[in-house]
C-alpha cells in the first residue's frame, strides 16, 4: 500500500472534535498530501488546508499532474505573499501575508466555516514544522491550542502534518499536547 | 429566494447573557465579549484611529439590527451618505431593502446644521442643546433602536470649549437612553492622543469604550480591539484580533507567545 492510500486508510474516518497528528517522512510527501486531497469524497465535510511548506498553486498543479482534484479544497496560503507578493491564479486559494501572523490562519478559517454550507470542517495544518520557523515555540504553542480547541468546539476535526526529519523536541512536545492520535506513515 | 433575515445567522442562541437586556450586536466574537451584547440603552465610545475598522463596526452593528426588525440611524459628519455605502464592504448580508424600508437611516450631519442654522465654526450653548434635540428628534421620527454617530470628534471641533462638550454628551447620552436607543459614538484618535478620546471628556461621561487599534507585531500589523469599559455587563478587557470580511467582523484572541 502506498503512502496516499495509508493516510486514506489512517484518516478516512477521523471523528468530529479530534485532533491527529500525522507524522510522515519527506519522501512521501506528495503522496501523503494526495491521501489527504482525497478525504475531501470519504469524508463529504468542508476541507480547509493552511500551506505553510510549499505554496497552494504548487500543490494544486502538483495534485493536478496525478489527476487529483482539489476544486473543493480550500487552501489558506501562508508563503506566497511573503515570497513574491503575488497573488495566484486559483479562487480557493485565501492568502495571509506571513506565516507570523498566526491571529490572521485563525480568522481565515473561521471566515470559511461562516461561508461553508457543510456542518463540520477538516483542517489540515501543513506544516507544523515550517510554521515552527517564523514563530517562537510559545506562540505556535498558543496557537495550536486555540485553534484546535475552537475547531473542537464546532465539531470540526485538526490534522496536524509534521516532517519527521525536521522534528524539534519543541515541536514533538507541542503536538503530544494539542493531539488525540498520532500517525506515522513512511518509515518513521 | 430566502430573505436576508432567513439567511442571517442568528449567534445569539449561543451566548450566555448576563446582567441587564442586551442589545445584541450581531458581531459573534464582540458579544461574547460583551456576555451577549451591548446593555440596552448604553451609550458607547467607539474609539480608535484611522484605519482600524470603527465605520464597519458601527455599520454592521446597525446592518444586524435592522436585519433583525430594529429601525437603525447613522449620521454622518465625515463622510456623505453615497460614498459610505459606495466604500462599504459588501457583506453577505447587506441588502438595499433595509435602506428602502426606513429600517436603515444614513443622515448627513450637515443638513442638520443647515435646517437649524448653526454657526459651524462656534456652536453657542443653545445650539449644542438644539444639537440634542434634534438628534433626539430624529431618533423619535426614525423609530430608530440603535444610532451611530460618525463621529463626535468632527461635531467637537465646532465645540469650543469643554464644557459645552460635556453639555452635548451628557444631552445626546440622557436623550438616546430615554428613547430606548443603544449608541454608538465614533471617537477619531491620533498615534499621540494619550486617552482614549481626543478631549478626554467623552469616555468619561460614555457608558462603554471600546477601542480599536493597530498593532504592529514584528513588521507585521494587525487590527486590535479591547472593551475597555462597559456599564451594566461583565465583559472581557482582553485584546482580540479583527479581521473586516464580507461575512462580517471577525474576532480571534490576541497570541501573546509567553510575553
Amino acid at each position: 500500500m502506498d503512502a496516499s492510500a495509508m493516510v486514506l486508510k489512517e484518516l478516512k474516518d477521523v471523528e468530529p472534535s479530534t485532533s491527529t497528528s500525522l507524522e510522515i517522512s519527506t519522501e512521501v510527501y506528495f503522496d501523503a498530501v494526495k491521501g489527504l486531497m482525497n478525504l475531501k469524497d470519504e469524508s463529504k465535510t468542508q476541507i480547509v488546508y493552511i500551506a505553510s511548506t510549499v505554496p497552494a498553486d504548487a500543490i494544486i498543479n502538483a495534485m493536478e499532474m496525478i489527476g487529483v482534484d482539489s476544486d473543493d479544497v480550500k487552501f489558506i496560503d501562508c508563503i506566497s505573499n511573503m515570497m513574491t507578493g503575488q497573488q495566484g491564479k486559483y479562487d480557493n486559494v485565501i492568502f495571509i501575508e506571513s506565516p507570523t501572523m498566526l491571529e490572521n490562519i485563525m480568522l481565515k478559517v473561521e471566515f470559511l466555516r461562516r461561508k461553508s454550507a457543510a456542518r463540520r470542517s477538516i483542517v489540515i495544518i501543513d506544516s507544523v514544522n515550517t510554521l515552527h520557523i517564523h514563530n517562537d515555540w510559545k506562540i505556535m504553542g498558543e496557537f495550536l491550542h486555540i485553534l484546535v480547541n475552537n475547531l473542537r468546539s464546532r465539531g470540526s476535526t485538526t490534522i496536524i502534518l509534521s516532517i519527521k526529519e525536521q522534528q524539534s523536541p519543541e515541536v514533538t512536545t507541542l503536538l503530544g499536547l494539542v493531539s488525540d492520535r498520532v500517525v506515522k506513515i513512511g518509515g518513521v | 429566494m430566502s430573505s436576508a433575515k432567513e439567511e442571517h445567522k442568528r449567534p445569539s442562541t449561543r451566548i450566555l447573557s448576563i446582567g441587564r437586556e442586551k442589545c445584541i450586536t450581531g458581531i459573534e466574537g464582540l458579544d461574547s465579549v460583551l456576555g451577549g451584547g451591548i446593555p440596552r440603552n448604553n451609550t458607547v465610545l467607539l474609539t480608535g484611529n484611522c484605519g482600524t475598522g470603527k465605520t464597519s463596526l458601527s455599520l454592521e452593528f446597525l446592518l444586524h439590527g435592522a436585519i433583525e426588525g430594529e429601525n437603525g440611524l447613522y449620521l454622518s459628519v465625515t463622510e456623505p451618505f453615497e460614498k459610505l455605502i459606495a466604500n462599504m464592504i459588501p457583506y453577505d448580508f447587506f441588502t438595499k431593502e433595509l435602506i428602502k424600508t426606513g429600517k436603515l437611516t444614513f443622515i448627513d450631519m450637515s443638513a442638520i446644521y443647515e435646517r437649524f442654522g448653526f454657526n459651524r465654526d462656534r456652536m453657542s450653548i443653545e445650539d449644542v442643546d438644539l444639537l440634542v434635540s434634534a438628534i433626539g428628534d430624529l431618533t423619535r421620527e426614525t423609530k430608530a433602536r440603535r444610532l451611530v454617530i460618525d463621529s463626535i470628534t468632527s461635531v467637537a471641533y465646532q465645540v469650543d470649549s469643554q464644557e459645552k462638550l460635556r453639555n452635548l454628551l451628557i444631552g445626546l447620552s440622557k436623550a438616546l437612553s430615554g428613547l430606548g436607543a443603544t449608541s454608538l459614538i465614533i471617537s477619531e484618535l491620533t498615534a499621540a492622543d494619550a486617552s482614549y478620546s481626543k478631549y478626554g471628556v467623552e469616555e468619561a461621561i460614555a457608558d462603554g469604550v471600546i477601542l480599536m487599534g493597530n498593532l504592529e507585531r514584528n513588521g507585521d500589523m494587525l487590527r486590535t480591539l479591547q472593551v475597555i469599559k462597559m456599564r451594566g455587563t461583565s465583559h472581557s478587557r482582553a485584546k482580540y484580533v479583527l479581521d473586516l470580511t464580507t461575512a462580517g467582523i471577525l474576532l480571534v484572541p490576541l497570541l501573546k507567545g509567553g510575553s
